[in-house]
């Protein structure tokens, strides 16, 4: 971009100016105040506008207020300048008023205003350069020594090193670097504070905040304890009403039933009155027997009646004795008789319980034997008559086994062919006489069917009988080699043919015959072993029995062992039947001793009961003696009667007496005297009247009993308590609550002071995330920018750098994070820092800088010129000259404009730009002054008046 | 003769007004006015030879109403024989086991509806007034459900805390739904209902919500206080406001566009506070909503300028809601090649996809991060 015309209407002390401005270089000259930076301002403000204030930004601080005219006039300025590309556009501000209305035309071409509208604002500076105000006044518009970028009077920044101007404008442009605004949130943290750190406001909050919740908590607690005890006061007030309603019907009850009850008691009274009167008397109709022993008379009545009883047991015993004596005689005479009848039997010993039993099962066994003895014998007669039999068949000697081979085939000799011959001749005569019938019916196909079929069966009966007669005569053949291999002759054997069967029939009975004699032999044998065994335990039971001389013969026969087996037996039974008789007349003797000793018995019973009358009669005497009555010898029935009629008369006196006591207690019982009832009563019936009851009604209710009475005054008391207990629990709950009231915190003032710390922790809680939020995401954009940005900066500078200085420098490094700069050069082969380079270098640095920040953040705008507003003021004569020189050749490129107001300056620009440069003298009149090239100046002459001394 | 009742509902005794930016001695007071709303209701039924009071529920909050409520009621009350006192517990102060109304013993001028089906109380001869009890704080019945009413036995009133569908405000909860149509239909002259907190009368159906006697939030601006009903010889019905409430809020609209400075701020809630033309300054709660751009080199802290306002005009109750935005050319931000830049742009991309609450967070954390970026201290919302 260059810049070409400025016309100023009305802007701070300038007015009506219109300048025309060197393609490369202008030097606005003039001394203090004269308006030099005021003019630089004015292309600023063509560019970008100018700053009125409002949301946020005070009206009368703005630069807008600031520039205002400072005569009447107007306020407005114009600015043309030409693009890389050849257009010109005239940018034209009315500043009259805040709105600053704005026109930007393309000179020979369209308006441009709305196209570079930015918002409100009309910027051609943002569009053209590609970078916004803040960046140009940072880069391409410099005050006085604002050559160097880390100037403290530079135009925004006020910042102490060149790294942390890069970094500010790389992260805001304005002010601060990221890591001052993280500062600032951090600050800002700190304020907000933690829940932990108790000290900050959020620490306070959160703190008062648990507290809060613990003692509200505590407070709702006994809250609803309180409205526990509330509600249970108000049932305890319901429940001492009832219990003093109920209390005072109980009282009237109890009182009615006690009215009654001393009317009762008294009427009582006056009965116990009489009836002490009557016992009184009897008192003392029996006062003699007041201290008449009472005390034995248990014992006297015990021995009065044990000796009636021991009386009639001695006349018992007497009479026994005397009926005994009538018995005794017969029962001795038998046991004599018995005593002689034992001797007689005279067995010395004791046979054996089981000797007579025993006789009697080898008598059994005995029978048995001889039986079976007997039944031996019938056989043989049997076998032999067989034999015979057998030999009057004439074939004797044909065995059986034979008999029963020749059997069958004599059976199937006689059976021949005869029957079957003679069905075949009796077929043949019905089929001829068919066959004849049927051919004179001149049926002949039928006649010659019915001869056919009586040949076929007359064929058939003649096969069957040749077979059945080859049959016969083979058994036949058979039947007779057998009968000769017996020995018997066939012609023999063909008359017998009949008898065979019988023959057989005879040998198998005697067969059997023969079975059961051999089988008789050998029970024979195991009787005459069993026979020797009888005998030989007869004799053994007989020497038992006592019979020494038990012959012991061997007997020939079992018929005469089992006659000397029966005749030891008989012995033994006869030894046997005495000793029975023995034993029963032994028992008899010991029956009729027992007798007689019984009776023996009774004639101690008679001594006994004697002796026992007697000392009954001895410890009565002793007892009425002891007790100090004297009775008459010999006198004890008569002395017991007088002692229970003593006793009575005693009994009767202390009846009355003690009734006596009874009633005298009832009288103190019932109330002492009529009198005191009667106050009582009248009382009784006052209160009775008093609690709202009815006296005469209780009296005529009658008197409760006492069960009833003690009820009631139990349920008037029980009312009372009952009353008296809810009326006190009330009260004392009453009093606690009344207590508890003073002391329980105010929920809603809790709530209100919960609420607030709630409502202060989350807004702490929420500022503080939102800061965090913030933070990082600052850091994140720093970090982003900055790895974008250094690079292209190093690339900037350094192509810039090697160019402007002779290649003494060939590369620049920026780093990432604080944009901090080494240059490397031919001299030395590291890197060296900014700090390290010569004051001149540093400067060129810093203009090349801002070149760079312009075109790295301008984003390939236009080229920027360069606004310097005295740059070199306290610089000397050759490093201002170095400076100038280096301008110069920066200019190729960038445009210059730079104020001064000292004329060496000038002088200076002018030698070393050889004239490639116009001066613009803010004087009155105003001088322009064009050097070098008049024709490429030609046109920009101008007219400028310096109205602040006309102003 | 006309017979007139007072009705009044949702007093809301022992409230808590942190929400409104009360607490300790302001919160303390607040609550001390609603006991004096309803002793000056009293008073005005008195004066206005009213018959008995009405009230349509939500007279105490259950969960903080303590033994000081109850024997205040029982003494107000009691102070008003022989006025007669009817009551319709609500959702605030539903009849649950220990509630102030089982436990409290009432003077015999009180009636306590306890039943959840409209019950009668005879007023007079031929005035019955029939009510119903909120038993649990979320009961969903109608109230209107059933016709109890016989027909030709007089006027007959009910009294019940219930909303009207027809005419809920928007976040209004509902408790004991109904429709104004059914007042009449069910054979009422007039529904004296609460629940509510913005009066309404409506003779055409019947329907009257008192609303608060005092305001009770930032919303409940305007004259407030009991409603009078008449009810004439011949059963016709007619409402009566009485704006009695000593206590006032507003809520102002505050463009701080003009404003560079936190004293300028200041200044401009000022003039907008004072300019609502409030009555009794110590009785009197401003909301004040600040909107507009402000540069992000003003640290604008609702605290100060709350405290600051409310010292300057005395007032009860200043609170501040800050609404404004950073001034900021979003889009010349947006375009900028530089960490603020990137920062705008990170924190607006992030704030597209998320959800409100870390919009809402993004939203401070680009005003900070604004703030920050400019140099300026940061002002905390």
């Amino acid at each position: 971009m260059i810049l070409e015309r400025l016309e100023i209407t009305g802007f701070g002390c300038l007015q009506d100016i219109t300048t025309e401005l060197h393609p490369r270089v202008t030097v606005i000259a003039g001394r203090n105040e004269s308006g030099k930076s005021t003019l630089l301002r004015a292309v600023r403000g063509a560019l970008y506008g100018l700053d009125a204030g409002g949301q946020g930004r005070a009206v009368d601080r703005s630069d807008w207020a600031r520039y205002e005219p400072w005569t009447r006039g107007g306020y407005g300025l114009a600015l043309t300048y030409k693009l890389d590309d050849g257009r010109r556009i005239r940018v034209a501000r009315r500043l009259d008023t805040r709105e600053q209305s704005v026109q930007v035309l393309e000179l020979g071409g369209s308006e441009l205003t709305d196209e570079l509208r930015s918002g409100r604002a009309v910027t051609p500076g943002r569009f053209h350069l590609g970078i916004d105000e803040s960046v140009f006044c940072a880069t391409a518009w410099l005050s006085d020594d604002g050559l160097r970028i880390d100037a403290p009077e530079s135009a925004r920044q006020r910042a102490g090193q060149l790294q942390e101007a890069i970094e500010r404008l790389a992260d805001t442009r304005r002010g601060v670097t990221a890591a001052q605004a993280l500062v600032r949130i951090r600050d800002a943290m700190d304020r907000v504070g933690s829940e932990r750190r108790t000290t900050s406001p959020l620490g306070v909050a959160a703190a008062r905040l648990r507290t809060l919740e613990r003692t509200l908590a505590d407070a709702r607690t006994r809250l609803a304890a309180m409205a526990v005890d509330q509600e249970r006061l108000a049932l305890l007030d319901i429940t001492h009403t009832t219990e003093t309603h109920h209390w005072v019907s109980a009282e009237r009850a109890r009182l009615a039933g006690r009215l009654s009850e001393i009317a009762d008691r008294r009427v009582r009274l006056a009965d116990a009155v009489r009836e002490a009167k009557i016992h009184a008397a009897e008192v003392d109709a029996t006062a003699s027997y007041a201290r008449f022993p009472l005390d034995v008379e248990t014992e006297v009545t015990t021995l009065g009646g044990e000796l009636a009883q021991a009386k009639v047991t001695a006349e018992g015993a007497a009479s026994r004795w005397q009926a005994a004596g009538e018995r005794l005689r017969p029962i001795r005479a038998r046991r004599d008789e018995i005593a002689a009848g034992v001797a007689a039997i005279g067995l010395a010993e004791d046979l054996g319980d089981d000797v007579g039993e025993r006789s009697q099962r080898l008598r059994g066994e005995l029978i048995a034997v001889a039986s079976a003895a007997r039944r031996s014998g019938g056989d043989d007669a049997r076998e032999a008559a067989l034999r015979r039999e057998i030999a009057a068949t004439g074939l004797r000697s044909l065995p059986a086994g034979v008999i029963d081979e020749l059997l069958p085939n004599l059976e199937a000799a006689q059976r021949g062919g005869r029957l079957f011959g003679l069905a075949a001749v009796a077929c043949a005569a019905v089929a001829g006489v068919t066959a004849v019938g049927l051919a004179r019916g001149h049926s002949t196909t039928a006649a010659l069917v019915a001869g056919v079929i009586g040949v076929l069966a007359v064929a058939g009966c003649a096969w069957r009988a040749w077979v059945r007669s080859s049959a016969a005569s083979r058994a036949r053949a058979a039947a007779t080699a057998i009968a000769l291999d017996a020995g018997v002759d066939p012609a023999e054997l063909a008359r017998l043919q009949d008898r065979l069967p019988v023959l057989r029939t005879l040998h198998e009975a005697l067969d059997d015959a023969e079975l059961r004699t051999s089988r008789r032999r050998a029970e024979a044998e195991t009787l005459q072993i069993a026979l020797a065994s009888l005998l030989e335990r007869c004799r053994s039971l007989a020497v038992e029995a006592g019979i020494v001389d038990a012959p012991r013969t061997a007997e020939a026969t079992p018929e005469a062992v089992i006659a000397g087996a029966r005749r030891l037996l008989d012995r033994v039974d006869t030894i046997v039947l005495k000793a029975r008789r023995r034993d029963e007349l032994l028992a008899e003797d010991a029956v009729l001793a027992a007798e007689e000793s019984a009776y023996a018995q009774s004639s101690e019973d008679v001594e006994r009961s004697v002796r026992a009358v007697a000392n009954l009669e001895i410890r009565l005497r002793t007892i009425f003696k002891a007790a100090g009555i004297r009775i008459p010898e010999g006198d004890a029935s008569n002395a017991l009667t007088g002692f229970h009629q003593a006793c009575e008369a005693r009994r009767r006196h202390d009846t009355a007496r003690r009734r006596l006591d009874e009633l005298q207690r009832a009288t103190h019982a019932l109330g002492g005297d009529a009198a005191t009832l009667e106050s009582l009563e009248t009382g009784l019936a006052e209160q009775l009247m008093q609690s709202g009851g009815d006296p005469a009604e209780a009296l005529a209710a009658g008197p409760p009993d006492a069960g009833v009475l003690q009820a009631l005054d139990l349920e008037a008391e029980r009312a009372r308590r009952a009353a008296a207990s809810a009326g006190d629990q009330a009260r004392e709950l009453r009093a606690r609550l009344g207590g508890v009231l003073d002391t329980l915190p105010n929920i809603a003032d809790l709530e209100d002071e919960r609420d607030a710390c709630e409502t202060a922790r989350d807004r702490g809680l929420r500022q503080l995330k939102a800061l965090r939020r913030a933070a990082e995401l600052i850091e994140a954009a720093s970090r982003v920018t900055h790895r974008e940005l250094a690079p292209r900066l190093a690339e900037s500078l350094g192509s810039r750098l090697s160019l402007l200085t002779g290649a003494r420098y060939v590369e620049v490094n920026v780093d990432t994070d604080h944009f901090a700069l080494g240059l490397l050069g031919r001299e030395r082969p590291d890197m060296v820092p900014l700090d390290a380079v010569s004051h001149g270098t540093r400067d060129q640095v810093a203009l090349l800088l801002r070149l760079a920040l312009c075109e790295v953040l301008g984003g390939g705008g236009e080229r920027t010129p360069l606004l310097l507003d005295e740059p070199l003021l306290t610089s000397d004569p050759m490093r201002r000259d170095l400076f100038i020189e280096f301008l110069h050749d920066l200019s190729a490129t960038h445009q210059v404009m730079l104020s001064t107001a000292d004329p060496a300056m000038i002088e200076a620009v002018s030698r070393i730009t050889a004239g490639a440069c116009s001066v613009v003298r803010l004087e009155d009149p105003p001088v322009l002054d064009v050097i070098g090239d008049g024709h490429s100046l030609g046109r920009h002459s101008a007219r400028m008046r310096l109205l602040a001394g006309q102003g | 003769m006309t017979i007139r009742l007072l009705h009044l509902s949702d007093l809301h005794l022992d409230r808590v007004f942190a929400a409104m930016g009360c607490q300790g001695e302001l919160a303390r007071r607040r609550r001390q006015g609603l006991r004096d709303a309803l002793t000056s209701a009293g008073r005005l039924a008195i004066a206005q030879d009213c018959l008995a009071v009405t009230i349509g529920g939500d007279l105490y909050e259950h969960e903080r109403a303590g033994v000081d409520t109850g024997r205040f009621l029982a003494e107000t009350f009691a102070s008003w024989q022989p006025l007669r006192v009817l009551i319709a517990p609500g959702n605030h102060d539903a009849l649950l086991p220990g509630s102030i109304y089982r436990r409290v013993e009432w003077p015999s001028n009180v009636t306590v509806f306890g039943g959840s089906e409209l019950e009668p109380a005879e007023l007079t001869d031929g005035l019955t007034v029939w009510g119903l009890a909120h038993r649990e704080p979320a009961w969903q019945g109608d109230p209107l459900a059933t016709s109890p009413v016989t027909a030709g036995s007089g006027v007959h009133l009910a009294l019940f805390h219930g909303a009207e569908l027809g005419s809920r405000p928007e976040g209004k909860s509902i408790h004991g739904p109904f429709h104004a149509e059914r007042i009449h239909a069910a054979g009422f002259a007039a529904a004296l209902c609460g629940h509510y907190h913005r009066r309404r009368l409506d003779s055409s159906t019947g329907l009257l919500y008192p609303g608060t006697p005092e305001p009770l939030g930032f919303d409940d601006e305007g004259g407030r206080g009991p409603v009078v009903v008449e009810i004439t010889d011949r059963g016709d019905v007619r409402f009566v406001a009485h704006d009695t409430n000593r206590w006032s809020v507003f809520t102002v609209q505050c463009d701080a566009d003009e404003c560079g400075t936190v004293e300028a701020v200041i200044d401009e809630v000022t003039m907008h506070c004072a300019s609502t033309g409030y009555g009794d300054p110590e009785r009197t709660m401003i909301r004040v909503d600040i909107s507009g751009a402000i540069d992000s080199s003003v640290s604008l802290d609702t605290f100060t300028v709350e405290l600051a306002v409310r010292e300057r005009l005395n007032l009860a109750a200043v609170k501040v809601r800050d609404r404004t935005a950073p001034y900021i050319d979003l889009d010349a931000a947006l375009q900028e090649e530089s960490t603020r830049g990137a920062f705008v742009r990170a924190a607006t991309s992030a704030a597209e996809d998320a959800d409100p609450d870390e919009a809402e967070v993004l939203e401070d954390a680009l005003r900070y991060g604004l703030m920050a970026l400019s140099g300026a201290e940061v002002g905390l919302r």
